[in-house]
């Protein structure tokens, strides 16, 4: 195990035993607490429908058959996060006929700003996502984001599975 | 007790108050259509501009014609034809050639409500249709509407609809010659025609009206089956065009008609080849003949009802006037999108299978009606807020950021071989008058500019149309451009 690992784990032991089980003597109002400032942005990933339905009309300018949602993309540890690529996945593969960039498909949430470099601490970006297709069989949609902190750390956020609804 | 006049507001508020209209009347005047000829083009607000018009008969009938109107320039048409003397009323003309003034005010509303639409108006008159009503008593009506209408730009005359039908329309060469120097000596400006219907062919059309110095040639077309095919149009256009002055398409065939048989009318596709080989053929207007708004006596109260209730060919053909396009690059895979659907930008990775419209654009022809080979476009955003703007001019980005027309918001359609932009051909985009061409980086899949200054594959889009169009097919699908549909 790394040092680095071992350190945390007696810094984990030793706070435990500073708590002690004891009552306190004198009842007292516990000292107030500041988490530690998180350092790793935290991406949540919503879909306003889950499951989706198959609908007929409306999913792009000329293929109206598909599924398709409101996906929200919500930062919430309060570190910002640089989007670099999207992935969209059909029954757990990746889906080339979903190739697109993050900047293309994901904009603005509903009176937000959106900057295609960067999800702002606590910020949020919005997409509609799903398929368009009258054809097409898959039970799952799912989407990452990969991309990096501040620091140049790459990190890469899994949205849960969007189940499409049978046609 | 209040001293008399203690309240009334200070003499400085009125001014305010007055500063105010004269703003506003100044405002409207600037806004307003005024219609001119330049050459055998018509012109708007001193641009020559191809009109699209679309038949209001009984405009004066229209219970709701404020709305009717905003509905005809939302739609996409650059003007009505009205006939205020139709006799499903009000009718504008008495049988002694004078106006009736409540009728008269009806005509000045609707004009004027025309105006705020930014409209033109072709005022047709009819003679026919007031019983007793002579070509003499006309010219005074005439003259007298010329008298009352002098301060509308908006507006051209038609001083007898179909004046050569041998029938109760039947009027004389020498009287419309006395009818239109009696309108000329009330209003030098005022633009006039005269209509001639197909009993006389084009040229016949053509050379009445410059015997009678009339200012464009107003004729309706032939009644035949193929009367929208590209060889029938071009040679009806051509005769016409021989003198020299505007040719007006004024009465294309009609959608319907209960009296009479006609043929190739019932579906939008014929009215969507015509206008388009009519524009191609150099006329200067076009008139969507429909019998929608032509009595109001019977059916819906609102026009957009009217239109609706016929899917084809009116609501079909109305909606296809602000066509919506998709630009497919020439992977075959990859469409244009304007990253948060405008206002930033423009990337080529949109696939068919991507949900969302931010790969629907807007396309409009600045010189008005369908889009030609050659046309200068304006692309707006699925956001309504934007145009697609290369950057500079030309030489750099492609960017979905321009807040109006200008010269960057410019671009130049084409394809080979010329002609009109059909569903799926193969087009480029050059920035204005630039030598620099859209292009899909990679030729679809990542990025965009307009930093080639050829016209290869990865400067050529496949332009598919997501509103109602033209399913003539498109004349150069040449081999190795993609072809497959679907997307955006």
């Amino acid at each position: 195990m790394p040092i680095r690992g071992l350190a945390s784990i007696a810094a984990v032991l030793v706070c435990a035993a500073c708590g002690g089980s004891g009552t306190p003597s004198t009842p007292s109002t516990p000292p107030t607490t500041t988490p530690p400032a998180a350092t790793t942005p935290a991406l949540t990933i919503t879909f306003t429908d889950n499951p989706v339905p198959y609908k007929t009309t409306g999913c792009n300018g000329s293929t109206p058959q598909g599924w398709y949602t409101d996906a929200r993309v919500q930062e919430t540890a309060g570190v910002a996060f640089i989007p670099k690529t999207l992935t969209q996945k059909l029954d757990g593969v990746v889906a080339d006929s979903l190739a697109e960039s993050y900047a293309s498909r994901f904009g603005a949430c509903a009176g937000g700003m959106f900057d295609p470099a960067l999800i702002p601490p606590k910020g949020a970006v919005c997409a509609v996502v799903g398929i368009c297709s009258a054809t097409q069989t898959a039970s799952t949609y799912q989407l990452q984001i990969s991309g990096t902190d501040l620091s140049g750390q790459v990190l890469t956020f899994t949205s849960p599975l969007l189940q499409l609804s049978p046609r | 007790m209040r001293i008399r006049g203690e309240h009334r507001a200070p003499r400085w508020a009125h001014v305010c108050v007055w500063l105010f209209v004269c703003a506003a009347i100044a405002t409207t005047d600037a806004s307003a259509q005024r219609l001119s000829i330049q050459g055998d083009r018509f012109a708007v607000d001193g641009v020559p501009r191809f009109l699209t018009f679309m038949t209001m008969f009984g405009a004066m009938g229209a219970p709701n014609v404020a709305a009717d109107l905003h509905l005809v320039r939302t739609l996409g048409f650059d003007g009505v034809r009205v006939w205020p003397n139709l006799d499903t009323g009000p009718q504008l003309v008495a049988s002694d050639g004078s106006l009736r003034p409540a009728e008269l005010a009806r005509l000045r509303f609707i004009l004027d409500q025309a105006k705020l639409e930014h409209l033109i108006v072709d005022v047709t008159f009819t003679y026919e249709h007031t019983p007793g009503l002579d070509a003499a008593h006309e010219r005074i009506a005439v003259m007298a509407a010329a008298n009352e209408l002098r301060s509308y730009d908006n507006i051209l005359f038609d001083l007898q609809n179909e004046r050569n039908v041998q029938d109760r329309r039947f009027m004389s060469e020498g009287n419309v010659a006395s009818i239109a120097s009696g309108v000329r000596s009330v209003d030098a400006a005022r633009i006039i025609v005269a209509s001639n219907s197909p009993v006389d062919p084009p040229e016949y059309a053509a050379d009445f009206t410059a015997r009678l110095g009339l200012d464009a040639t107003a004729y309706h077309e032939p009644r035949v089956s193929n009367w929208y095919q590209l060889p029938i149009v071009q040679s009806v256009i051509n005769a016409m065009r021989a003198n020299g002055r505007p040719a007006y398409m004024q009465e294309s065939m009609t959608t319907r008609d209960d009296l009479y048989f006609y043929p190739s009318h019932d579906r939008a596709e014929y009215f969507l080849q015509a206008i388009a080989y009519a524009k191609l053929s150099g006329a200067a207007g076009w008139c969507f003949h429909t019998d929608a708004a032509v009595d109001y006596r019977k059916g819906p109260a609102f026009l957009e009802d009217r239109l609706k209730a016929d899917p084809e060919p009116e609501w079909a053909f109305v909606n296809s006037l602000k066509p919506k396009i998709v630009l497919q690059t020439a992977n075959g895979r990859n469409f244009l999108v304007a990253e948060g659907g405008g206002g930033a930008g423009v990337r080529a990775d949109r696939t068919a299978a991507s949900p969302g419209n931010w790969g629907v654009f807007g396309i409009e022809a600045l010189s008005g009606g369908p889009v030609i080979s050659g046309d200068k476009v304006a692309l707006t955003t699925p956001d309504g807020a934007h145009y697609l703007q290369a950057t500079g001019g030309g030489g750099s980005s492609l960017r979905a950021e321009g807040k109006s027309v200008g010269s960057w918001e410019t671009f130049r359609i084409e394809k080979a071989g010329g002609g009109v932009i059909h569903d799926g051909d193969a087009v480029t985009l050059r920035a204005n008058d630039s030598p620099w061409y859209v292009a899909a980086e990679g030729g679809g899949g990542g990025t965009t500019n307009v930093g080639s200054s050829s016209a290869a594959s990865w400067e050529t889009f496949r332009i598919f149309f997501v509103t109602p169009h033209s399913t003539d097919a498109a004349s150069d699908r040449s081999a190795g451009a993609p072809a497959k549909r679907e997307g955006g």
